[in-house]
């Protein structure tokens, strides 16, 4: 069995007019990392809320080979999704306290997380006391903190400076490999698409369509792999389809 | 910006005794800014006349305030993470907020007379929408993506609601809460005057059937300050409590 797999999917909003997001819609996830590239409002978000049972879809059905999900999901604008009445470490920390760890292993949880990243946050700060790149940091740390097997990114680095980008997308493309966690990235960068994931897939415009899969197998994000050959040829190869 | 704050007072002040030292509007309309002074000292510090009435206005006030928020946040809770609930009774709360408060007066005292129990029903009742409104949209509206990491985190019902949702509508509720505290004040001395009740409204409408003007104008002074302070106290309560609010 695939691992996603989603069938006859049909959504649509009723904003000024009826808006079509997708219509008869199947695909299947085969691979642990995929990215997904898509223009802007083609309802990629869309995607990923109903893969999360966050929104209903109106028909179809989404399957996964996961017995017991634990997820774990990075919106678009962070500050918008992390709770500033609670300082940054209540913040991080916040699910593995639901799911009743103790102290002393969440503080043990929390110094690996941020030795793995070679990273460092004010933890007793308020998210308003500190960058929106931080902001997103937080974000991302806490969806990887209760170790799920089931990780959707939407556009997770886009406010990251270009070096902690790097940083924290090789460390988290290692940790999810390592751990096989289910992952999948929404990403308007198709280099970082590339790098992350093991396929990359390509949508159209509203109604989604997928209009082109490629396996990649680039794992990481430095400058060797980008002036590669094979990576530039692969980037030509899928840029195409949007001409 | 801060150090301007005298600034407002002051151009008031100097107004109003260009006004009534030059003899441009007679005493009897409006006396000149000591006397008036002088009167409120003396009421407060002196004879003492004021302080039974201010005592008693701000006994009923507040006590109406907290029972009116107190309410007000009780059910504007339910109301906002409940849709049914909204719904049964939008209708009924649409109608009751657009009514001014104190055309309920005639009825409070057909039930209650003209005690203080219908005092307290009417500044209530005038609080408790303001407050119920807001804590309605607070909870309704204010935790819209909160909600979806509650999803994602899969967080029980009752610490979702005592961790994320009650936290989120706070900026809300004190909206509600200062303009309720306001209006329970405009009220108070409102229905004072028309009960006749023994508080600084009371005391306005006698001094307003004595003709003794600097009386009414040191009680303007004295609810003016009142309000003042009151509005900078939960002012403070509100940026220690919503410390997040316009960071």
């Amino acid at each position: 069995m695939p691992e996603i797999e989603i069938q006859n999917l049909s959504k649509s909003y009723n904003l000024k007019e009826r808006v079509q997001v997708f219509k008869n819609f199947d695909f299947s996830f085969n691979e642990k990392i995929t990215a997904i590239f898509g223009p802007n409002g083609c309802g990629k978000t869309t995607l990923l809320k109903i893969i999360a049972n966050l929104i209903k879809a109106d028909e179809g059905s989404v399957k996964t080979s996961l017995e017991k999900i634990r997820m774990g999901f990075v919106f678009q604008s962070p500050s918008n999704f992390i709770f500033p009445w609670m300082t940054n470490y209540e913040n991080l920390v916040l699910p593995l306290r639901l799911d009743g760890i103790k102290e002393k292993q969440i503080r043990t949880r929390v110094r690996e997380l941020f030795e793995t990243f070679d990273i460092s946050l004010p933890m007793s700060a308020y998210p308003y006391q500190i960058s929106g790149g931080q902001q997103q940091l937080l974000v991302i740390l806490r969806a990887l903190i209760n170790k799920p097997n089931l990780l959707l990114l939407d556009e997770p680095f886009t406010s990251l400076d270009y070096l902690t980008k790097i940083k924290v997308m090789n460390e988290l493309s290692g940790i999810v490999r390592k751990n096989k966690t289910l992952t999948i990235l929404i990403s308007h960068t198709i280099d970082e698409a590339m790098v992350f994931a093991d396929e990359v897939v390509l949508l159209s415009e509203k109604p989604i369509r997928v209009l082109t899969k490629f396996k990649t197998n680039f794992k990481r994000y430095d400058l060797r792999v980008m002036k590669s050959k094979k990576f530039i040829e692969t980037k030509g190869k899928i840029l195409r389809f949007y001409k | 910006m801060r150090k301007y704050l005298w600034l407002g007072p002051a151009i008031l002040l100097f107004l109003w005794s260009i006004l009534t030292y030059t003899g441009m509007i007679r005493p009897i309309l409006l006396p000149e800014p000591h006397k008036v002074f002088l009167s409120l000292i003396n009421g407060l510090f002196g004879k003492g006349e004021l302080l039974g009435p201010l005592f008693k206005t701000c006994w009923i006030w507040i006590l109406s305030f907290l029972t009116g928020s107190f309410i007000g946040v009780l059910l504007g809770v339910l109301a906002g993470y409940s849709d049914k609930v909204y719904s049964a009774f939008e209708v009924i709360i649409d109608f009751f907020r657009s009514l001014p408060s104190l055309l309920i007066v005639p009825i409070a005292i057909i039930f209650f007379g003209i005690e203080t129990l219908s005092a307290f029903i009417i500044i209530s009742w005038a609080t408790f929408f303001y407050i119920f409104i807001n804590t309605v949209y607070g909870v309704k509206y204010g935790r819209k993506n909160y909600l979806l990491v509650c999803k994602v985190l899969k967080i029980p019902k009752i610490t979702q609601f005592t961790k994320i949702i009650f936290p989120s509508a706070l900026p809300y509720i004190f909206a509600g809460l200062r303009l309720g505290l306001s209006v329970a004040l405009i009220v108070t001395i409102g229905v004072e005057m028309i009960l006749g009740r023994a508080g600084l409204g009371g005391l306005v409408f006698d001094s307003f059937m004595s003709y003794d003007v600097t009386l009414i104008y040191a009680i303007i002074v004295l609810v003016g300050i009142l309000g003042y302070i009151s509005n900078k106290f939960l002012m403070n309560l509100e940026h220690r409590v919503i410390h997040w609010q316009g960071e």
